[in-house]
């Protein structure tokens, strides 16, 4: 059979509805990236709940609930008449965050005596914790900044004189490429394209594994016009969806993509090329479809989170980062954040050239592993009466 | 034979199947879940981000500047990479590099500060990942805080002739005690692996529950049929459900002994009925889906492909708190959502009011499901 007529044949059976393979390569990275981009789609969790111990009862206390109720971090869902109240309150979830103002909190500060300010967070998500940390650190700064300027001006200082007595070094920062930490711009490409990586994995796997199991099939196959029709089907159809996924991010949860679209595309074609590839060879490897499709379990997870788009690659121990490096969506999910964000990705040449370099031995590696199965799965056949020579 | 032989020969011949003719069922049931602990202990073997490469632009060159600079380098969080000569100079440098954040300080610092006119130290942070931005903006600010209360207190015992105690009390008047509940040192190995774990733990047991009543090799036996349906069902799935309780205690081992994941609810027993009541959530909803959906190979796909999403729906990563309501309400249509944070809270925390109400809903759930289960599976054998 000729690579042209193979094509024909794979392409009729393939790319139609009635084909698992499109849905799947289509459906599943579409609906990935819908369902993730509407979960994410807040970006910044805001009111987060909070609860108050105020034993002090002060106008300075008052002023201190009075930050809390009035920031955007935070709700002021409600007032407790104890410390252990309080505890009970973060510790069951009621709440992410309770704040203590002990008694004499006024009298002691006017006194000059030193007080403290329980801040408890509850630290089981970090999500909670890093994000309502800097907001306390922000709230009480202000307020300790607003009381030792009116104790400066107290020793008669000027008030402009007194606030850089209170508050000689300010921190400013800028955050480069993500001003307002959105999650969704963190995390939503490597989700989507995990979503692809997923539904490869299940489309392209089972093509060649298949053809094991049907002795007529695996008679009338050739590896030099099977695996390279097959590979170019799933190629293509996981591209176009790949770019259907990006632009749906684009348009409907403005992920800005800041660099060249050319670039992205070349990217993004060359990790469904090294992808497409290496799920061939594992269909090549595997003889039971089953087994080949629960394969997947062991990567989903490990696939995106050893990829460095959440804990970076730097601190990874170096086994760690073996593995990482083994993952194509460190090769592809960095770069394309890095577009999407920066305009540009450091390593963009030297990833896009190695995802097609060795998608290509993979490819070469497959049609002989698949040759070799072919030949020998026959003779199995042939033995066995469920095919002639 | 009687009733009790038979059930005990289908159980047998489960077990059979799950640890000898197919045996990938027995390792995703047993060990799917502490293959994710270890893999994911190595990924978050660190647990927290220190020693970020930071550039300097300094300047201003003086010993103030300095004091500051030695102040962040010597702080575990901040590692001096690089000193910049200019603010193009700086910012190449965080371009050509990935994660790497920058201290800029203006050159009339030292002369703002002693001149009580304050002075600002911009800090240049990359936002693509919120891991790198959270950590190194909660530390800078806490650097650059206590360098200025320093900085403040001298100017009044200096200046205003205040005794030190006194002036520090007044720069600093309030002390902020920060109580981190559950994981206080902010470690991302006990924030992510214990809920990761249990994703791996939900597939092990949907796939080998379904392998029961798909596998192409396991074809009812006359034995399967003498019994009702609503026994046979449960005969059968009872070895996966014992499985289950067994890959969890090995996790709960793993995770305390070898990891040191530190736990502190009072017993063990509340984790084990969630657990138990989850396993039999899942074996029901799985019997039953293997009814409907008869071919493994579907369902294995459908099984994966939920994966991702059912772990991203429990909130265990982005809260429940930051979803908009119709994807909180699918959340709840997931029975990991009921389990993961609930597990890790009583772990972490000690407490988890839901933990026995949730346990009695998936208890629950997985009953109906099993009712469910049986009645497809007695339709099906009539009609085959």
């Amino acid at each position: 059979m000729t690579f042209l007529t193979q094509l024909r044949n794979d392409v009729r059976s393939y790319v139609s509805w009635k084909s698992p393979l499109l849905y799947l390569l289509l459906l599943t990275p579409i609906i990935y990236t819908l369902l993730f981009g509407a979960i994410y789609s807040i970006n910044v969790v805001n009111q987060l709940p909070l609860a108050l111990y105020d034993a002090d009862n002060s106008n300075i206390s008052h002023q201190i609930a009075s930050s809390y109720a009035t920031s955007d971090k935070f709700q002021l869902t409600s007032e407790v008449l104890s410390y252990e109240a309080l505890l009970e309150k973060v510790e069951n979830g009621e709440v992410v965050t309770g704040i203590y103002i002990p008694p004499n909190f006024k009298k002691n500060i006017r006194l000059g005596h030193p007080v403290n300010i329980g801040v408890l967070i509850n630290g089981s998500n970090l999500v909670y914790a890093n994000g309502s940390l800097p907001a306390h650190q922000e709230i009480l700064t202000s307020v300790q900044v607003k009381i030792a300027q009116s104790m400066a001006e107290a020793l008669n200082q000027p008030p402009n004189v007194a606030m850089n007595t209170a508050y000689p070094v300010r921190i400013s920062y800028r955050i480069l490429s993500n001003p307002t930490n959105s999650y969704s711009n963190f995390m939503l490409l490597g989700l989507v394209v995990n979503g692809l990586q997923i539904a490869l994995f299940l489309a392209a796997v089972p093509l060649l594994s298949k053809t094991y199991e049907d002795p007529l099939v695996l008679k009338g196959s050739h590896a030099l016009t099977l695996i390279p029709s097959r590979f170019l089907i799933c190629w293509v159809v996981s591209s176009f969806s790949l770019f259907v996924c990006l632009t749906l991010c684009y348009y409907i949860y403005a992920i800005p993509m800041v660099g060249p679209i050319w670039q992205v595309a070349l990217l993004s074609i060359s990790f469904t090329f090294v992808f497409t590839s290496l799920m061939l060879l594992f269909s090549a490897c595997f003889t039971n479809v089953i087994a080949a499709s629960q394969l997947p379990m062991v990567y989903i997870m490990p696939g995106l989170l050893y990829s460095g788009m959440s804990w970076p690659t730097e601190w990874m121990s170096p086994m760690a980062n073996f593995f990482s490096k083994l993952m194509p969506l460190r090769y592809y999910g960095l770069p394309l954040r890095d577009l999407s964000l920066h305009g540009y990705a450091i390593d963009y040449t030297q990833n896009t050239l190695c995802m097609f370099f060795i998608g290509i031995i993979f490819l070469a590696i497959t049609i002989p592993i698949y040759h070799w199965n072919q030949k020998r799965l026959l003779q199995k056949h042939i033995q066995e009466g469920t095919c002639h020579e | 034979m009687n009733k009790l032989q038979t059930c005990l020969h289908i159980m047998k011949r489960e077990l059979y199947f799950t640890y000898v003719k197919d045996r990938r069922r027995g390792i995703l049931l047993i060990l799917a879940a502490t293959t994710y602990l270890l893999l994911f202990s190595l990924l978050y073997q660190h647990g927290s981000i220190n020693e970020i490469p930071t550039i300097i632009y300094d300047q201003n060159q003086t010993a103030l500047s300095r004091s500051l600079i030695n102040e962040i380098d010597s702080s575990d969080k901040f590692h001096v990479s690089y000193y910049a000569e200019s603010e193009e100079d700086m910012l190449y440098m965080m371009r050509s590099h990935r994660n790497w954040i920058s201290f800029q300080i203006p050159s009339h610092f030292e002369r703002d500060v002693k001149q009580g006119k304050g002075s600002p130290v911009l800090m240049t942070i990359d936002g693509a990942n919120l891991v790198l931005t959270s950590t190194s903006s909660l530390s800078g600010i806490e650097i650059v805080k206590n360098f200025s209360n320093a900085q403040g207190q001298k100017v009044l015992e200096n200046i205003l002739n205040q005794l030190p105690f006194k002036a520090h009390t007044q720069i600093a008047p309030i002390d902020i005690s920060y109580y981190i509940l559950g994981n206080p040192t902010l470690n991302y190995l006990y924030f992510l692996v214990l809920g990761l774990s249990l994703a791996a733990f939900q597939q092990g047991v949907l796939l080998s529950v379904a392998a029961s009543f798909l596998h192409k090799e396991q074809v009812p036996t006359q034995e399967e049929k003498s019994l009702p349906p609503l026994i046979t069902v449960l005969v059968k799935i009872f070895p996966y459900w014992a499985s289950s309780i067994l890959s969890l205690s090995l996790l709960l081992l793993l995770s305390n002994v070898f990891l040191n994941i530190p736990f502190f609810g009072h017993s063990y027993w509340p984790l084990y009925l969630l657990i138990g009541s989850f396993a039999t959530c899942l074996c029901g909803i799985s019997a039953t889906l293997a009814q409907i959906i008869s071919s493994e190979l579907t369902f294995t796909r459908i099984s994966v492909i939920y994966t991702v999403p059912a772990f991203i729906l429990t909130g265990f990563t982005w809260p429940l708190l930051g979803f908009t309501p119709w994807t909180r309400f699918l959340a709840w249509c997931s029975p990991l959502t009921y389990v993961a944070n609930t597990f890790r809270d009583y772990y972490l925390l000690g407490k988890a009011p839901m933990i026995y109400t949730y346990s009695m809903y998936l208890f629950l759930i997985g009953v109906l499901f099993l009712g469910i289960a049986s009645l497809l599976y007695s339709r099906n054998q009539k009609d085959k």
